[in-house]
């Protein structure tokens, strides 16, 4: 009973405190739209620059063999100026630019390959993507008339093939593409419920204690144990409840994707948003207890914040990891928070077989943590209103 | 929790279709979705012999997929749909998106009742139309042994019945259609069967069926690029007396020569009949690219060295995905053909007719109703693409199919393009457009530029 009342309490101070409830609130809320439109517009461009129709030419008359296929591709050819350099560091252009030779046609018919030159600037990013693209057309020109050159000697082109290579997936579906945009989505949850989590525990902990109400609090017969886990009811609830708006939060986002291709690649169901909370709620129960014990030993707020950035830093640390191995994961991947939780939805968006060992051991690990965390806060609780 | 994980599974895959199941078929890197229905051989027999018919579907990758699904109708007669789709499922991308692909192969080919012939590597063989011949009879023997060795039944009538039959096991309430070549008939009998199951049409290289085959189109694409080699100056310089040529390849035939194997360097000594060089001319030209060799390639044969034509042709090249199933391209052309075949002068068009009355005198006839070669308004949209270098299918078949379709018909030509447009720069994205807009006849069709016939290929001299 006391640990309900206690949790009243808690929770009613955190709610007290409305701007910063707000802000907590609206940007774990506002996160989500900006990542998906961001995402929809990089999208889009990359799809702007893939669509482009044009090439810009310098010497387009040297090569009217080149530049007759680049027109069979759909192709419109727009001369490059003199001053194509300047124009490519200023960024007036966002393609490169293909420079012809003079002596193009008359290498060609010699039968000597004539060099082409593929200008971008590095300073200018849109002009890199727009490298590739050249790339695969020249390398078409050269296929065809490679083709002819042989067909016309009398010999098959077939003889330049000889072994078929075609790809084979394991996969279950091709359309595996939305797993990979969903997998980042783990670390912004994960991002977002440190950042509430943080606040909540330090103002319920260090908060109190430079306010001075942790010792009228403390006066009450109540044991440690119920003040720690009353405590960490409030944060806890508090941190799971933005998870679940921050969860939420994607499915009004979608709207905001104006790619289509984005738009049915990533679809986000009821089912996606389960999983999401069923793995990170145990986490987030965790750290709210691990938040709170560190915070405790903090004499004023700016101290406990300054130790619970610790865990804000590590947590992006820990992710990395996952992203730079190679191979599969290794078992010890299972006992680290944070790392086990990202690694065990990217599994299930993937549609992987999971152990039971690896469902079990990030909740057996965040149960750990909470009662360590807890047991310590109960037991400084009491000696740092002492101090 | 490994239970948990299952029920997830079993969720995600509940969208899946039951009538179909996961297969691997050659070009898709990923499981694809197989099914086939069994159809009874003879259609005014239902209880008599059955035959499979299989059929491959891309599932869309939108949850909330699009009810109508696009039918893909491959070319010939004796393409097999499935056997195709890894280089069309590239087309179909976007389409995919919302709705499912489906690739059905028609009776007679690839997976369903297939009516294959052997075909010949050897050299001899290739130049030896008699010899030709011969092989297409023994080949029609073995055919007739099969137990679905009836060759009466494989129209374009009875086969569109079997599209139908699929639309209905897989419960798709209207299709669009997409047909290239002859698939552009396929098309347009499912439409006059089942005009009230089409959403959209889109037509690549019209075969008209009330149009009957011929060997003129192979003679004017041909003419095409003697006149347009006149007006270039380079081709003009290099090949001057083109058309001369030409003329004189054909008067010195026959001729013996030693023929390489393109892909074999095998030698032998053959003897070159004028329909050989017809034959090989005509396949050169389905291909702009191609035809931009044959003006070295026929100054060459004219010399007596007609290995170039013989490679260029691709006669001797491996069997690929677009292989013809012989069976069923003859059990579909002596149908529906063979009686109104045209008497024709000029050189392509007495080749083609005579090939052709030749297989058919002895192969069966399948019955095919009147009403198959009419053309009725459309009450679906239909777009129709033709390539003004196109030796088959030229644009003015479209045309005609375009005035009898009435005014939801839109036809597209590109003037330097050859057979088959939907390989086009910008025409997989029209097609798209089409399908997918709420008002087809709205679709801006104005990204098809016109382009270039390639540049004729020279010698390099060093």
């Amino acid at each position: 009973m006391m640990i309900w009342e206690i949790f009243k309490k808690e929770w009613v101070d955190s709610l007290r405190d409305k701007r910063t409830m707000l802000v907590v609130i609206l940007s774990s809320l506002m996160g989500m739209p900006f990542f998906l439109f961001i995402s929809s517009e990089a999208y889009s461009r990359m799809d702007e620059q893939n669509e482009k129709r044009f090439i810009r030419v310098v010497g387009a008359q040297y090569a009217p063999e080149l530049i007759n296929y680049i027109a069979r591709q759909g192709f419109e050819i727009k001369t490059a100026g003199a001053g194509y350099a300047k124009k490519l560091h200023s960024k007036e252009y966002t393609e490169p630019v293909l420079l012809l030779p003079q002596n193009f046609s008359s290498q060609y018919a010699a039968g000597i390959a004539p060099r082409v030159e593929i200008i971008s600037d590095l300073a200018n990013k849109d002009t890199q993507l727009g490298v590739r693209p050249i790339k695969v057309l020249l390398q078409g020109f050269m296929q065809e008339q490679a083709g002819l050159n042989l067909s016309l000697r009398g010999i098959s082109a077939e003889i330049l093939s000889v072994i078929q290579v075609e790809e084979r997936h394991l996969s279950r579906a091709k359309n595996q593409q939305s797993a990979g945009l969903k997998e980042m989505l783990p670390f912004m949850f994960i991002m977002t419920l440190l950042g509430v989590g943080m606040y909540a525990a330090i103002d319920t902990s260090a908060g109190e204690r430079e306010r001075g109400s942790l010792e009228p609090l403390m006066m009450n017969p109540v044991s440690s144990w119920h003040f720690a886990l009353g405590k960490w009811a409030a944060v806890g609830m508090l941190t799971v409840c933005v998870l679940f708006f921050n969860v939420m939060s994607i499915f009004p986002s979608l709207f905001l994707i104006k790619n289509e291709v984005l738009k049915i690649a990533f679809q986000f169901s009821i089912k996606d948003a389960f999983v999401f909370l069923a793995v990170l709620c145990p986490l987030a129960l965790a750290i709210a207890a691990l938040q709170i014990a560190v915070a405790i030993n903090g004499k004023s707020h700016k101290e406990a914040q300054a130790r619970n950035s610790m865990l804000m830093l590590l947590a992006p640390l820990a992710l990395v990891i996952g992203m730079l191995k190679q191979g599969a994961d290794p078992v010890w991947f299972s006992w680290v928070p944070l790392l086990a939780q990202n690694q065990l939805i990217i599994k299930i968006l993937n549609g992987e077989t999971l152990s039971t060992a690896e469902v079990l051991t990030p909740v057996l690990v965040c149960v750990v943590i909470l009662l360590a965390s807890l047991s310590y806060t109960a037991q400084k609780m009491r000696g740092v209103v002492m101090q | 929790m490994q239970a948990f994980v299952f029920l997830l599974f079993l969720g995600l895959l509940s969208s899946a279709q039951a009538a179909t199941k996961p297969c691997r078929i050659d070009g898709f890197p990923q499981e694809v979705q197989c099914g086939q229905i069994a159809r009874p051989l003879d259609p005014a027999d239902p209880q008599g012999r059955q035959i499979q018919i299989h059929y491959l579907v891309l599932r869309a990758q939108d949850r909330n997929q699009l009810a109508d699904p696009v039918f893909f109708l491959a070319g010939g007669p004796g393409q097999s749909a499935i056997n195709v789709a890894g280089w069309a499922e590239h087309l179909f991308s976007k389409l995919q998106l919302r709705r499912d692909v489906v690739f059905v192969d028609q009776r007679g080919t690839g997976r369903s009742a297939p009516l294959q012939c052997p075909e010949s590597q050897d050299l001899s063989k290739l130049t030896d139309s008699e010899g030709a011949l011969h092989e297409i009879k023994r080949c029609q023997a073995s055919l007739q042994k099969l137990p679905y060795g009836d060759l009466r039944f494989f129209t374009t009538s009875i086969a569109v019945q079997d599209l139908e039959a699929v639309r209905l096991a897989e419960g798709y309430p209207a299709v669009n259609l997409v047909g290239v070549s002859y698939g552009t008939r396929v098309g347009l009998e499912y439409l006059r069967q089942y005009p009230q199951a089409v959403r959209r049409v889109v037509l690549d290289g019209v075969l008209p069926p009330d149009y009957a085959i011929s060997g003129s189109d192979i003679q004017k694409a041909l003419d095409s690029l003697f006149t347009d080699c006149k007006s270039d100056a380079r081709c003009q310089r290099v090949y001057p007396n083109l058309a001369q040529s030409w003329r004189d390849l054909l008067a010195s035939t026959p001729k013996a020569t030693v023929l390489k194997h393109p892909r074999l360097n095998t030698e032998a000594n053959v003897t070159i009949s004028r329909d050989s060089v017809l034959g090989m001319v005509s396949a050169v030209l389905y291909s702009p690219v191609n035809s931009a060799g044959l003006p070295f390639a026929i100054t060459e044969a004219k010399a007596g060295r007609f290995n170039p034509l013989l490679a260029l042709s691709g006669q001797t090249a491996l069997p690929n995905a677009g292989k013809i199933f012989a069976g069923m391209h003859y059990s579909v052309w002596c149908a529906e053909e063979a009686g109104r075949l045209p008497v024709l002068d000029d050189d392509f068009g007495r080749f083609r007719s005579e090939t052709y009355r030749k297989v058919c005198a002895s192969w069966p006839r399948g019955a095919v109703p009147a009403a198959f070669y009419t053309l009725a308004k459309s009450a679906s949209p239909v777009l129709l693409l033709s390539g003004g270098l196109d030796p088959v299918t030229p644009p003015q078949h479209a045309t005609h199919v375009a005035k009898a379709l009435g005014a939801k018909a839109r036809h597209v030509v590109l003037g330097k393009s050859g057979h088959g447009m939907l390989m086009q720069s910008c025409v997989d994205d029209l097609v798209y457009r089409f399908i997918n807009a709420e008002d087809a006849q709205k679709t801006d069709l104005s990204c098809v530029k016109p382009i270039p016939r390639p540049v004729v290929w020279v010698l390099p001299k060093g």
